[in-house]
């Protein structure tokens, strides 16, 4: 008898310990916080220039896919959502690349997406091996760059309302004399900083109609979505690889650049789908100042 | 106590620089000094054809050593690792050096105290597994603090905290965890009794901090399990039921249903024979310290696998993977010897074993008609416990039969029907579900007692995903010191008729001692590898790779 009180006992107080060390958070509805994030949408992309330059944060997001990758549309839902949420503070670029985004020798998938060998170059950095995932803003979030993207929302809304180290605008000039079309990019600096910070000029294609594989009914057929609409997705990065250094050694408050590119287009790119995103880094960790996008034509 | 520690710390770190460490066992101040060693390295070759990605490297290293101290009760040890780069089809993250394990232990009147990093494991591990797995590149070890009790005969307590692995660095969670483990005859004194019982149970919480401005998300998620076990005899049950509370992640969709595990499993052994039955039901049980990761990072617990692990080729061509979101599964396996001088059984007898595996979906609804089954911010979907779902992911039959013939000959006969679902244990929605037959013959001859030829044929016949495959090894040992051995994987029946490829390998392997070296060279087909499980990609390659291990 002794013996039972004395392990009963023991038992009360191991529980005890154990329930007491670990508290748990059940949580209620409602799951999602309400009006937790404030975007101002206001902002207004018009023309084929930004007339008010954009002083508010803007978020790269950058959504590494591939058209044979069948989870990859959750993400571009989930990247649709953002953009509607977050308006113009958030510019998303479908940038394909891996083994998803390798075209098939034949059959639906033959069309190839792919920036090469820019893409490979980046991710070479980013070390992404499971796709969908995302960059944003080119950040290390718990030592790495790729996200998930039930991660995404969380991060941008994280950083969205922080004022910006920079604010860059983006005019884009259509000479009827070469018939070329040139981009203007002015980055003003607002704060003093030291380091090496480069400018990287992409164009960007909306609205291309090609296969892509799905698992989520909810998005449309499965497994193959045939006239799949493929938005934000990467045709080019006009200044290579990894951008113009823009600021060197020592920048001052004001201080402003300006970069100018004459672009080369491919015929079968659709003109009023593209758009120009130009963003700044630093190009010692990567991690972006500003971002911003303009459409390239007026429509 | 500190000066204990301190003392025992610093013979242990003078040990390490002064000892020739890659020698036998070194004596110090009355303790030993053991390891062992492995480097693995491969050069890589061009090959586009079978899908080899460019190595720009061109040649890739993972590499380990252990050296462990022991005097008495007390035990410490490193572990240092090196990828230069990591080989293909590991994680990039591990990159460079560093000493990502490193302990020390001590045993004082009942009480076992580690700090540093450690591995354990509660019951079956549904709420508490950390291990280390070379073969997947996985590794969730703890660094923190281990305590272990016993309090009173019979009982075994143990508690622990700490952050897990990350590659060369630690997640941002911290985990806590208590568990106990009551082995009744021996409290109450009834060791006369035939029938033992044990019971269980665990506690474990992680903590992880959230600013998210979107998710009301728990900081404090919590996972509990209760155990059973009983023996008898040849006879045993054991079972154990786990709860997690909600726990949105990235891997669920962020949503708030709790997540359970059952896990039952019985047993029946006697002279000859065996025979085990196996079942388990998982529902939302990926546990993780970092609620941001996906992938084999940051895993607190372990879903027991129940599927056989196969060792051939092409048997293990088309492995299952748990799926922690949701599978109902069951596994039986029996194994008798036929005995010996008998008309089946032979002269040596003969081993026969019988395994069966299945796994399935388990049921999920919608909430209400307005919400898809798994939104993010729900509670995701309803499901009945006992329903399976619609969708088989997995399905194994295979009969393996043992046999010596002579003293020089003996012979192993596999066959397997595997039914594997690509669309969800590889992700590839549209691939169509494989039914493959799997036919295996492993035959040596021993020519005395250094000299043994074995070969393996192999069949595996599929009318989907790659079709048919054939396979053939010739393995030449010359005991205890040499081995060679060459081997052709043909894929001869691919319906794309330029992708009928040979995947050939040539190996040979030189032991001394405790060293082993071996070289080997041909080409690897893009696949994946599984072990309990758990699994990674296996990309396609085409080059040299070298092993060297080592212990001492």
């Amino acid at each position: 008898m002794k013996n039972i009180i004395k392990i009963s006992k023991l038992l009360l107080l191991t529980l005890v310990i154990a329930f007491s060390f670990f508290a748990c958070s059940k949580i209620d509805e409602p799951y999602k916080k309400q009006q937790s994030v404030i975007i101002d949408t206001t902002g207004v992309l018009t023309g084929n220039t930004i007339t008010d330059t954009i002083d508010k944060r803007v978020v790269l997001l950058e959504d590494y896919t591939g058209h044979t990758c069948v989870n990859c549309p959750k993400a571009h839902v989930k990247a649709h959502e953002l953009l509607q949420k977050y308006g113009n503070q958030l510019v998303v670029l479908a940038v394909h690349q891996g083994t998803f985004a390798a075209p098939a020798s034949s059959g639906d998938y033959t069309y190839d997406f792919r920036v090469l060998p820019t893409v490979d170059e980046w991710n070479a950095v980013w070390s992404i091996t499971g796709y969908p995932a995302g960059l944003i803003n080119r950040t290390k979030y718990n030592g790495s760059f790729v996200n998930a993207y039930g991660s995404w929302d969380g991060k941008i809304a994280s950083i969205v309302t922080t004022s910006p180290e920079a604010i860059i605008n983006v005019k884009n000039y259509y000479n009827t004399t070469t018939s070329n079309y040139t981009t203007r990019v002015n980055t003003k600096f607002n704060i003093a900083l030291t380091g090496n910070y480069k400018l990287c000029v992409c164009i960007m294609e909306d609205s291309i109609i090609k296969p892509q594989k799905n698992s989520d009914p909810s998005i449309g057929s499965t497994p193959d979505i045939i006239d799949y609409v493929h938005m934000h997705v990467l045709r080019s990065v006009v200044n290579s690889t990894w951008g113009t250094t823009i600021g060197n050694a020592s920048i001052k408050i004001g201080d402003t650049f300006n970069n100018s590119y004459t672009l080369t287009l491919k015929s079968d790119w659709k003109k009023d789908n593209l758009s120009i995103v130009a963003f700044v880094y630093d190009a010692s960790d990567y991690h972006v100042l500003q971002a911003a996008l303009a459409p390239l034509n007026n429509k | 106590m500190k000066n204990y520690f301190r003392k025992v710390y610093t013979i242990f770190i003078l040990s390490v620089v002064l000892s020739p460490i890659f020698a036998k066992s070194q004596t110090i101040g009355g303790g030993q000094i053991h390891g062992n060693f492995q480097m693995d390295a491969q050069y890589y070759l061009k090959d586009s054809l079978i899908g080899a990605p460019n190595v720009p490297e061109k040649l890739l290293m993972n590499g380990f050593a252990n050296i462990i101290y022991s005097n008495g009760n007390f035990n410490a040890g490193i572990r240092f690792e090196s990828y230069q780069n990591a080989m293909l089809g590991f994680d990039p993250r591990y990159k460079g050096n560093g000493i990502p394990y490193r302990f020390a232990s001590y045993t004082n009147d009942g009480l076992q105290v580690t700090v540093g990093n450690f591995y354990d494991q509660f019951g079956s591990g549904m709420v508490f597994r950390t291990y280390e797995e070379r073969s997947l590149g996985y590794d969730n070890a703890m660094d923190g603090i281990h305590v272990k009790y016993k309090p009173y005969k019979g009982i075994e307590l143990k508690g622990l905290i700490g952050n897990q692995r990350f590659f060369f660095d630690k997640g941002v969670g911290i985990v806590r965890g208590f568990d106990g483990n009551f082995f009744i005859n021996d409290i109450f004194g009834l060791d006369a009794m035939k029938t033992k019982y044990t019971i269980g149970g665990s506690f474990v919480s992680k903590y992880q901090p959230s600013s998210d401005p979107v998710y009301n998300l728990p900081e404090n998620v919590g996972a509990y399990a209760g155990r059973l076990n009983i023996t008898r005899s040849g006879f045993g049950i054991m079972g154990e039921y786990a709860y997690k509370i909600n726990d949105p992640n990235a891997s669920n969709n962020m949503i708030y249903k709790h997540g359970e595990g059952l896990f039952v499993s019985t047993s029946y052994s006697q002279k000859g024979l065996g025979v085990i039955l196996s079942a388990k039901r998982i529902d939302n049980m990926d546990f993780r310290s970092d609620r941001n990761e996906v992938g084999n990072v940051l895993i607190i617990n372990y879903l027991p696998a129940l599927t056989k692990q196969h060792a051939y080729t092409l048997t293990a061509m088309y492995p299952y993977g748990t799926q922690p979101n949701g599978e109902i599964g069951y596994e039986g396996s029996i194994m008798y010897n036929i005995k010996k001088d008998s008309w089946l059984g032979g002269s040596y007898g003969t081993k026969v074993s019988v395994n069966y595996s299945l796994a399935n979906s388990i049921d999920k609804q919608k909430l209400n008609d307005t919400i898809a089954i798994g939104t993010d911010g729900t509670l995701g979907y309803k499901s009945d416990f006992f329903k399976m779902g619609d969708k088989k992911y997995f399905e194994d039959f295979n009969i393996e039969i043992n046999r010596k013939f002579s003293k020089s000959i003996k012979a192993i006969l596999t066959y397997a029907y595997i039914t594997y679902n690509k669309d969800i244990i590889e992700g590839h929605p549209g691939a169509p579900t494989i039914f493959a037959n799997i036919v295996v013959l492993d035959i040596s001859y021993k020519f005395n007692t250094t000299n043994t030829l074995r070969m393996e044929l192999h069949s595996l016949m599929a009318k989907q995903d790659e079709h048919d495959w054939a396979m053939c090894l010739l393995e030449y040992t010359i005991a205890p010191k040499w081995f060679f051995s060459v081997a052709d994987l043909y894929n001869y029946d691919n319906p794309d008729t330029k992708r009928r490829f040979h995947y050939y390998n040539a190996a040979f392997g030189f032991t001394k001692g405790t060293n082993r070296f071996a070289l080997s060279y041909g080409k690897q087909r893009q696949g994946i590898t599984c072990v309990g499980g758990v699994c990674r990609q296996v990309p396609a390659s085409n080059g040299i790779s070298l092993t060297i291990t080592s212990s001492f």
